[in-house]
């Protein structure tokens, strides 16, 4: 029993569990409740309002409506009327840029698609960027300068602010504080310096509530500077990461994830395969997809560190208190041994919640395996003025308290709610007589400054940002701003130094002119060339060789033993709290938790139950309503809701950092708990000695971990139809057909049924295609870039908090998580699920109207102007792919987010079931190109929404017609499984196995047991 | 107790009973000719503009190809109306104190658009591409018969499913070389010498048989042009 238990794939605690309820919900299709969105109308008076309504329908439904207008333009457009453009730009966060090509159309940039040419994006990108077109568009953006919440004007603003800084200027600016977000932009550097020119004695400071003062402090005891430690990923056999999250989280982690996944690209032909340890107290993307992952405290991380350096003869000293237990130090031998074992070749990481002296002892490991200049390379610090934020705000605090601040510019950062707790910000702002905040919403810091001055979006005026590796990347407009008063940074700080008259582009043009980037007489032609491109050649900044210190020595922060650790953490789809009203983000399952709309105390389930939140009883052991808790720690209290997750450490709680805003817009205030509560300048990333009281109080959470679960049947019962191919390298190596964990028949299974002919019409001349998609869970890392991929091409909407409860979320594609073993610390495994495309398709025969019909290239189109609503459809996919609109999700009812939507793809409406297309707005663009020039659309040329945002490539589409095509030589690789193929519907949508590469000496059970 | 029902009773059954059957045809008939009528498609009344443009004027008596204000059918999905600028290469030189003409030369100098009222429209759901049409063949006036004629612009055909499945289902009856797709005035051959020299003129190879009526010449042009004539009624062709 023990061992087919750590056999069988289970997605939540309750399955694991077998609790009656998951059974019970395993065999509806729709969620019980009923109830209608907000009881407004009640089923009575609906039926009264439906019956009149249908009457009336009649009359009217098939009229031909008047026809609206047609715009013309007044001048001949670049562009042939409704084709879309490419722009390059770039997003920034946490001041580091990330390329991309914004589809504009029309004037209004509707999707955002990686940049190949920028290093940081490689043509991919995250879902924080795929959301950012929708933070353009929010209705919430502020649009007025307000002066004590009262609208004022430009003029109003820049005579106070001139008469301000006028009585400053005698003081040489002593009273002028000016506090920004992390900048990497030289051209606002450079207005900036400007301005510091004027005041000599005004002071600049930066502030991120996720910041890199420890990796830049732990290069400073290493090898004497702030450096800026770039990996090369792909050289690296072997990976350790310590607390750190580099495939998900940081500036350059789609590039990381991407070298990452080219590493272990399993084929029938390419047997190599990194591996990847990670030691973290909560589970992360990075965790999640490690060979071995070991749940540890961050306090700790430390001590496992000094193990590893110590094994690998790390030339350091470390003085430092505590014991790693039996089971940590012997993963910390085997992980030093293979380490060893590829010198050169592999590399340690350290996250940047980790003490500077973690930091050092793994730049003194990677010294000593010589991995310094090969996997790991160092350039200076990509930011205008680097700095230690923690440093800069705690000065700013003290300042400000001393009254030495009567002038306080604020451009972007939100210190109200995102400073550290001890500073008490909120209090400090309004003592200063004259302040001024810049920033896209009138914020919590908006709310107790004199003045709030409305920010533009990066979309509608020039700019420019260094991405990690200091390459710049020329931001240009792709759209009219939307609201007339706003300003960037740039244009605000210009307009101070006096340079008001000026546009943002001969700003930035004019900056660059300076920077004597080329000869004058080829500026013109290299500045049009980078715009186009997206980056500036030439402008990475220079590998620096290091060295490390000799006599390196350093001293970690005591262990304490006792109590509960809490570990900050940036929230996975929150970031810091900027993204709190993008509601792309708020809905999005978060990639581990599979939680959304909220964050929670996570914790271990055996911490759940010492504490009291959790049973103990062999029953569900989640609820979609969370017990809250009190968390007291250093004085300070949070309520919060108590969330078991497998794989936590024990006797510790994940406070995730970015919730709890009161005003961050309509959609985001109130959601969540603010952890920033607890964090103090002294324990920014993780404290102890908390306590937890149980409220007795329950909260509603949006966990959509059980939400569209596929019924794959008990291990050894008949039903049992296997959902994922899992197996070792080794096992692969093998046999790569892994014939081992395959169950029951595969291949062409015979039907009662006809399938479709798709060979009814052979005709040689015509083109015939057939789309397939391979997805390669091994490479997966479950970021779901894809995911807020699909929503932005594909028009999907959000659905709200209460509505998700209800399972009705409307996600085309979504991320599976399984676990399997032990849930202390179980083996993970992710696996995006979009609609299979089943040539023996089951929804197709039950449908009474015919509205999802095969076509002749095997997509099982749906017609949603056929659709009646029946949803027998959704009740016979076993794959649970297809979502229903409840109600007019996608009716916005501001205008603004008119223009926020894909004019390739129909806006569904109520009582419609919708699912994934493949794209096929893509394919039908590619098919109208390829035929008007007479060719085969070539491979490669269809690239779906989730596939081009992929940061590891996991996802590839393509025609199975073309033997040559990327997609039929995967789908003939020996590995390639369908998912619950026994059903016969022969899905177009298959997998290839997960491969896992343990290192045999750590071999766990539940790698060995392998199958399931 | 007396009879209830009459003799007379059995002919009024029967009249019911075929009356209704009748009815029921006629109104079948009657409801799907009157919703493909141009009296309910509205085909053929023209809508008010800005602007009295006249088709007839510019196509048909001065002759100018469709191409020039309507550059963009060629390349992409909308045909679109030309922007103020493209009216202004000519009428800066002439007429231009007509009164008729203000609102094209407010809208070149303001930079301000002309908004004019639709005449073909198509329901959202429907995604229609004017390049790959005018690519593969289909002459401008197999949609927009007439627009020559046209003093006043309205749509002459109803812009249904089912028109637009007339051809999908059977391009062959409506396809014509591509050469003549700009040609208003074009003709299905009707005499073998025509049709030889049609296709002679657009280089269109034919093997031994020469077509001799549309039919033919079509499938001969589907064939030609790559048309998947199967795949042109499948769903996600028109519906995404």
């Amino acid at each position: 029993m023990e061992k087919r238990d750590n056999e069988r794939l289970w997605r939540s605690l309750n399955e694991r569990e077998n609790a009656p309820q998951l059974k019970e919900q395993l065999q509806r299709e729709f969620a019980p409740e009923a109830a209608p969105h907000s009881n407004l109308v009640s089923r009575r008076q609906f039926l009264k309002l439906m019956g009149a309504s249908m009457a009336l329908a009649g009359l009217s439904a098939c009229g031909y409506k008047p026809q609206g207008p047609i715009i013309a333009r007044a001048k001949i457009p670049e562009e042939a009327p409704g084709e879309s453009l490419y722009y390059a730009t770039a997003v920034t966060l946490g001041g580091y840029a990330k390329g991309v090509l914004a589809r504009v159309y029309e004037g209004r940039p509707i999707k955002l698609e990686g940049n190949e040419l920028h290093p940081a994006s490689l043509g991919s990108t995250d879902a924080f960027t795929q959301a950012e077109i929708l933070n353009l568009y929010d209705p919430d953006r502020s649009q007025s300068l307000l002066k004590f919440g009262q609208i004022q004007t430009w003029q109003a603003f820049t005579g106070e602010l001139m008469q301000q800084l006028t009585l400053q200027q005698a003081k040489k600016g002593s009273g002028i504080r000016l506090l920004t977000e992390v900048i990497t932009s030289p051209s606002l550097a450079a207005q900036i310096q400007t301005f510091l020119k004027t005041y000599p004695q005004a002071k600049w400071y930066q502030w991120e509530a996720i910041n890199r003062d420890h990796v830049y402090e732990g290069t400073r005891l290493a090898f004497g500077e702030w450096l800026n430690p770039i990996y090369r990923v792909r050289q690296a056999k072997v990976i350790l990461a310590l607390d750190s999250d580099f495939l998900f989280l940081g500036p350059a982690a789609v590039r990381y994830a991407r070298e990452f996944a080219d590493g272990r690209r399993v084929r029938e032909n390419q047997h190599q395969m990194n591996r990847l340890y990670v030691a973290e107290p909560m589970p992360t993307v990075t965790g999640f997809t490690a060979d071995h992952r070991l749940p540890i405290h961050s306090s700790r991380i430390g001590l496992l560190a000094a193990a590893i350096a110590q094994a690998v003869g790390a030339p350091l000293q470390v003085t430092m208190q505590g014991e790693l237990t039996p089971e940590e130090r012997r993963w910390a031998e085997v992980v030093a041994r293979d380490l060893i074992a590829h010198k050169g070749e592999s590399l340690i990481i350290v996250g940047e919640a980790q003490p500077p002296a973690v930091h050092a002892i793994a730049h003194a490991i990677n010294a000593a395996l010589g991995n310094l200049g090969k996997t790991v390379v160092f350039t200076a610090p990509p930011e205008a003025e680097p700095t230690l934020c923690t440093e800069d705000i705690r000065t700013l605090a003290k300042e400000i308290a001393e009254g030495q601040v009567e002038v306080l510019i604020m451009l972007g950062t939100n210190p109200a709610y995102d400073a550290l707790a001890d500073l008490n910000f909120a209090e400090l702002i309004p003592k200063v007589p004259f302040s001024v905040h810049l920033s896209r919403y009138t914020d919590e810091t908006s709310a107790l400054c004199v003045w709030h001055v409305p920010e533009s979006h990066p979309f509608e005026t020039w700019g420019d940002a260094r991405a990690f590796d200091g390459t710049v990347t020329i931001q240009q407009p792709l759209i009219f701003p939307l609201y007339p008063n706003t300003r960037s940074a740039l244009e605000l700080m210009a307009q101070i130094n006096g340079q008001g008259g000026k546009q943002a582009f001969d700003l930035v043009q004019g900056y660059w002119k300076t920077a004597s980037l080329a000869p004058a007489a080829q500026f013109d032609a290299l500045w049009r060339q980078s715009v186009h491109d997206g980056v500036i050649p030439r402008t990475a900044l220079p590998i620096k060789s290091v060295r490390l210190r000799p006599n390196l020595a350093v001293e970690l922060p005591p262990v304490e033993a006792q109590g509960l650790e809490i570990r900050f953490a940036p929230d996975p789809t929150m970031y810091d709290g900027r993204f709190a009203n993008n509601t792309w983000l708020q809905e999005l399952p978060k990639p581990v938790s599979r939680i959304c709309w909220d964050n929670v105390a996570f914790m271990s389930l055996k911490t759940a139950q010492e504490l009291g939140v959790v049973g103990t009883e062999k029953v569900a052991l989640v609820h979609d309503s969370a017990p809250l808790v009190q968390i007291r720690v250093n004085g300070r209290t949070l309520i919060a809701a108590a969330y078991p997750i497998p794989g936590h450490v024990d006797n510790a709680i994940t406070l995730h950092l970015g919730y709890g805003r009161t005003r961050a817009g309509s959609n985001g205030s109130g959601t969540g708990f603010n952890a920033y509560t607890l964090r103090i300048s002294d324990a920014m990333w993780f404290t102890h000695n908390a306590e937890v009281v149980t409220t007795g109080q329950r909260y509603t959470i949006a966990r959509t971990e059980e939400h569209h679960l596929i019924e794959h049947g008990e291990l050894d019962s008949l039903h049992h139809r296997p959902i994922m191919l899992i197996g070792t390298l080794q096992e692969f190596q093998q046999d790569p057909h892994l014939k081992k964990h395959r169950h029951g028949e595969s291949g062409e299974l015979p039907s009662m049924y006809k399938g479709f002919q798709y060979d009814r019409y052979q005709n040689p001349n015509n083109y015939r295609y057939a789309w397939a998609m391979v997805i390669d869970p091994t490479v997966c890392t479950g970021c779901s870039a894809c995911v807020t991929a699909c929503q932005a091409e594909n028009n999907i909407p959000v659905v709200g908090k209460q509505e998700v409860v209800r399972q009705r979320e409307m996600f085309w594609l979504r991320i599976d998580r399984y676990f399997k073993g032990p849930v202390e610390n179980p083996r993970t495994y992710q696996l995006p699920v979009p609609c299979m495309q089943c040539e023996n398709a089951p929804c197709e025969l039950v449908c009474p109207v015919a509205a999802t019909v095969h076509s002749e290239e095997g997509l099982n189109q749906m017609v949603y102007n056929r659709c009646v609503g029946t949803r027998y459809c959704s009740n016979n996919c076993p794959y649970k792919v297809r979502r229903f609109n409840y109600y007019r999700y996608a009716y916005y009812k501001q205008p603004v987010l008119h223009l926020l939507q894909n004019p390739d793809v129909t806006v569904r409406g109520r009582g419609v079931m919708e699912k994934c297309t493949y794209c096929v707005q893509r394919i039908n663009r590619a098919r109208i190109q390829a035929k008007k020039e007479n060719r085969r659309i070539r491979d490669g040329e269809i690239i779906p929404a989730c596939q081009q945002a992929c940061p590891t490539k996991a996802i590839v589409f393509g025609d199975l017609n073309d033997p040559d095509s990327e997609v039929s030589r995967l789908r003939r690789e020996p590995h390639l499984f369908s998912m619950l193929e026994e059903l016969n519907t022969r899905p177009r949508t298959t997998y290839l196995a997960k491969l896992e590469n343990p290192n045999p000496e750590l071999h766990t059970e539940a790698h060995n047991a392998g199958s399931h | 107790m007396a009879q209830v029902f009459k003799r007379y009773h059995n002919t009024v059954a029967r009249a019911t009973i075929g009356g209704g059957l009748l009815a029921l045809v006629a109104l079948i008939l009657g409801g799907s000719s009157i919703t493909r009528s141009p009296w309910w498609t509205r085909a053929g009344e023209p809508p008010d503009q800005p602007v009295p443009f006249s088709h007839k004027h510019h196509a048909e008596e001065l002759g100018i190809d469709c191409r020039y204000c309507h550059w963009s059918a060629t390349q992409a999905a909308h045909a679109g109306v030309p922007p103020a600028e493209v009216c202004m290469t000519c009428h800066s030189q002439i007429w231009t104190n007509s009164p008729l003409l203000q609102p094209v030369r407010d809208s070149y100098q303001q930079d301000k658009p002309i908004v004019w009222n639709k005449v073909n429209d198509l329901p959202e759901f429907v995604y229609f591409d004017h390049s790959i049409h005018v690519n593969k063949g289909i002459g401008c006036n197999e949609c927009h018969a007439g627009i020559e004629k046209m003093q006043l612009t309205a749509k002459s055909q109803p812009f249904a499913m089912w028109w637009c499945l007339n051809c999908h289902r059977n391009p062959e009856k409506y396809i014509r070389p591509k050469g003549e797709v700009f040609n208003m005035y074009y003709q299905v051959p009707r005499t073998e010498a025509e049709m030889r020299a049609l296709l002679e003129k657009h280089g269109i190879q034919w093997n031994g048989k020469l077509p001799r009526n549309q039919k033919e010449l079509g499938a001969l042009l589907v064939k030609q042009y790559n048309i998947h004539k199967e795949q042109l009624s499948d769903c996600s062709i028109c519906h995404r």
